[in-house]
């Protein structure tokens, strides 16, 4: 992974097809709202499969949190919008079928010379992409918990709303 | 479009002053009137509703329309379980290139507007079914002309909540 990806740096604003073929960039994803950025292997992994559960439940609190969520893989956007509708998930996925963002975030698994996928990496951003956090999820126990997730968004949600602190009548 | 408070209407005739209006036909190929947008803060006709800026383009192409408003003396709250519910499920589907709940007050749900081409309507009719808002209010099926929605979807989801009392999926 690029060095430079790391808390208090800006995460680049990639723009990628999302699982319906429409061609989005993470500043417009996240669009003022902090954003959990998700790399992962594929629907053929049994660890993502084990995972994304995780994210599902995330994903029901957010969708009150005023909280962005997008998936990255190099999978099609068809393959995506199918794991998307299987799983039930109701957040943008991005496909890097050409694998440009890969390369340019130097996140390809070497190890998995069949599929070629995603170091399984999830970002917390801020909603201008400044990186708040990285966790790397090459082993499983890498991988953030609701408890680290929902720890982190509300550190950047404190950093952001300025009505954090209920305000005065 | 994508700034200021945005207005839609389905009026019987073309209204003088809107910012943009197509032709509206039922699948009959029966005149239904007029679809128009403002781009004005205060409402501009009595049967105008708040939508999404991002759902308006002078340069779409036709859609097929799915066009949910219940009466206005049953219009549940926004925040309604139905309603929250109806907004999950337009999140998780696909096949749509317009979206926007449409509102009338701070408070409650006033109606919604579901868009995709009209080709994904002919070869899969069963899209109409898609539209989960049909169990909070009457629905009209519509073929809107050229030159008022848009082909390309807002960010839809995870997000269910509005900001500041603006139709849901707006942003800031």
């Amino acid at each position: 992974m690029r060095v430079d990806l790391a808390p208090m740096r800006t995460f680049p604003d990639l723009a990628l097809p999302d699982h319906g073929g429409v061609v989005r960039s993470l500043s417009e994803l996240a669009g003022g709202d902090p954003l959990v950025v998700h790399f992962f292997r594929g629907w053929f992994c049994p660890k993502e499969r084990a995972w994304f559960p995780e994210l599902l439940a995330l994903a029901e609190r957010a969708e009150v949190a005023y909280t962005a969520l997008v998936s990255v893989s190099v999978e099609p956007p068809e393959v995506q919008a199918a794991l998307r509708a299987g799983m039930g998930a109701r957040w943008p996925f991005l496909s890097d079928q050409d694998r440009t963002a890969q390369a340019e975030l130097d996140l390809l698994e070497h190890t998995d010379t069949e599929h070629h996928p995603y170091v399984p990496t999830v970002f917390v951003l801020f909603p201008d992409l400044t990186v708040y956090s990285v966790y790397n999820g090459y082993w499983f126990w890498g991988r953030p918990s609701m408890a680290d997730l929902w720890r982190d968004l509300r550190e950047v949600t404190r950093a952001v709303r300025s009505d954090w602190e209920v305000p005065s009548p | 479009m994508n700034a200021g408070p945005c207005w839609l209407a389905l009026l019987p005739d073309r209204p003088e002053g809107v910012l943009a209006a197509a032709a509206v036909r039922c699948l009959d190929d029966s005149s239904q009137g007029w679809l128009a947008a403002w781009a004005t803060e205060s409402r501009p006709h009595p049967y105008a509703y708040r939508a999404d800026p991002a759902v308006i383009d002078f340069d779409g192409p036709a859609a097929a329309v799915s066009l949910v408003l219940p009466n206005d003396q049953r219009r549940p709250l926004f925040d309604d379980p139905s309603v929250v519910q109806a907004i999950r499920m337009v999140a998780a589907a696909s096949q749509l290139t317009a979206v926007t709940t449409l509102t009338a007050d701070p408070v409650h749900y006033a109606g919604s507007l579901l868009a995709t081409s009209p080709a994904v309507v002919l070869g899969w009719p069963g899209w109409w079914s898609v539209d989960p808002f049909v169990r909070v209010g009457p629905r009209r099926r519509l073929l809107v002309d050229a030159g008022l929605l848009a082909d390309r979807v807002a960010v839809l989801g995870p997000g269910t909540q509005r900001r500041a009392g603006a139709p849901w999926p707006a942003q800031w």
